[in-house]
């Protein structure tokens, strides 16, 4: 049986996001690509976007993100349609439509590093998405090794690390103000909060499963609603008492 | 109707012979069905029985479809938004599988949880039919004890089918689902039903597998 890479269904499932600055309330993820960056070991004019290729599972040191991350150049490209994943560019990862509708190639083959304070200063300006995601890690796991290994794998390897940052993307939308005068310290607090909540209650040993993992992710809701709850209070006791 | 199948049948010798059983208070005819009776050879009752079968099927699928949409009539009443939140928060549901369910691209389902992009007509009926699936399945036989992580959950170990792909198909997979949950069908007539190649359409990964403890003691992927 011959092994061929996988397509996505049409160019935009493989975005979250494109075609906008991502905002701040999206965990920074695999897949995420940034505009203001150039790759050490590279002159400065071969390219100014890159796409970060650590895995979820790898990205961060507790809620922290690493010092160092992994990323690739990508530059303009060829469009090419879904189909042709499968036995084009097979160390390349397709961008259709990436800036102002033109489609960009991200090269596998050429990673390099990228710190967190790179990442603050650049702006993001796509986010895969899950389908997304392990498509490119399908290809990075070709363009390294010549392994083919199928997306269900993949999706299934992955699935505890993309239920965690979805739950924290929501956790971020509820309890950072959108006038919140120092976003990256609220940021990292709540990221630091739900962390402990998910080692501390079992949540993140059940998103690990996947028979308890919706309910995993309606007990760290529930808790999120209750944290609402008691800051929309504190709130209101607040303005009662000026 | 054969009258070998009546003399043939008690085990009793005495018994034997339709004129002694017929005045034999101990096998009344009002008890026993006539020999002349349809109901009473179990070929003419199998043909009976497969004759039924396919509308009877039909006629409960029907009745299950029009409850459906009866439910997400009712349904569509309600916010579609407030509704989506109903599929992640109640029963625990991923975004990322809300949208390949209603079949919206990913940034699409994004817009939406953030209160942006309208949602047209055509997407509202669609997250009505979704939450109108989901309280049906908790009326079947057997509720599904924890639908956000059923409806992400392969539907056998030999399959990359989920019944989040069942439904994703259309009204014949959600029905489908339904039959399954409702136990009028098994899972194996449900995947036939869905496709006759499903063990090779829908085939997991032959090479690589997931286990939970990799050479550092966390999860890996290693070779089948």
């Amino acid at each position: 049986v011959a092994a061929t890479l996988d397509a996505p269904d049409d160019d935009d499932a493989i975005y979250l996001a494109v075609g906008e600055v991502v905002d701040d309330l999206r965990p920074i993820n695999q897949g995420d690509v940034y505009r203001g960056i150039t790759l050490p070991g590279f002159p400065a004019d071969d390219h100014n976007i890159v796409i970060l290729t650590t895995h979820p599972c790898s990205l961060r040191a507790g809620a922290k993100l690493q010092r160092r991350l992994m990323a690739a150049p990508v530059r303009p490209g060829q469009q090419i349609a879904p189909a042709k994943w499968t036995t084009s560019f097979s160390r390349q990862v397709p961008l259709p439509n990436l800036v102002d509708g033109k489609a960009h190639m991200a090269a596998l083959t050429e990673a390099s590093v990228v710190t967190p304070a790179q990442l603050e200063a650049a702006d993001r300006i796509a986010a895969l998405s899950e389908d997304g995601i392990q498509l490119l890690q399908q290809r990075l796991v070709w363009a390294l090794t010549h392994a083919v290994i199928n997306l269900d794998t993949l999706a299934e390897y992955s699935a505890p690390a993309f239920a965690e940052i979805e739950l924290l993307e929501e956790w971020n939308m509820a309890l950072c103000a959108p006038d919140e005068t120092d976003r990256p310290a609220r940021l990292a607090a709540i990221a630091g909060e739900f962390e402990t909540y998910i080692r501390s209650s079992g949540v993140q040993a059940d998103l690990a499963q996947g028979r308890k993992r919706g309910d995993a992710r309606r007990r760290a809701r529930d808790e999120l609603r209750s944290r609402v709850e008691a800051s929309t209070e504190s709130d209101d006791g607040k303005r009662r008492t000026a | 109707m054969s009258t070998d199948a009546i003399t043939s049948r008690p085990s009793n010798p005495a018994a034997s012979g339709s004129a002694s059983v017929a005045s034999s208070p101990a096998h009344s005819v009002v008890n026993r069905p006539t020999p002349s009776s349809p109901t009473d050879d179990p070929t003419t009752l199998r043909h009976m029985h497969r004759d039924l079968a396919r509308p009877l099927r039909d006629l409960d699928r029907q009745q299950r479809e029009e409850r459906l949409r009866e439910t997400a009539g009712m349904l569509g009443r309600r916010d579609p938004r407030e509704l989506l939140e109903d599929a992640a928060s109640t029963w625990g549901l991923s975004w990322s599988t809300i949208g390949r369910m209603l079949g919206v691209s990913p940034s699409a389902m994004r817009k939406w949880r953030r209160g942006g992009g309208a949602i047209s007509s055509e997407n509202r009926e669609q997250i009505t039919m979704l939450s109108a699936f989901l309280a049906t399945m908790q009326t079947c036989k057997e509720p599904i004890a924890d639908m956000g992580s059923w409806i992400e959950m392969r539907l056998r170990d030999d399959t990359t089918l989920t019944p989040a792909d069942l439904y994703a198909s259309g009204t014949e997979g959600r029905l489908l689902l339904i039959d399954l949950a409702a136990e009028v069908m098994s899972l194996v007539e449900v995947l036939d039903t869905f496709d006759d190649d499903w063990r090779t359409r829908y085939a997991r990964d032959s090479a690589f597998r997931v286990i939970d403890d990799g050479p550092d003691g966390e999860r890996a992927i290693v070779q089948r």
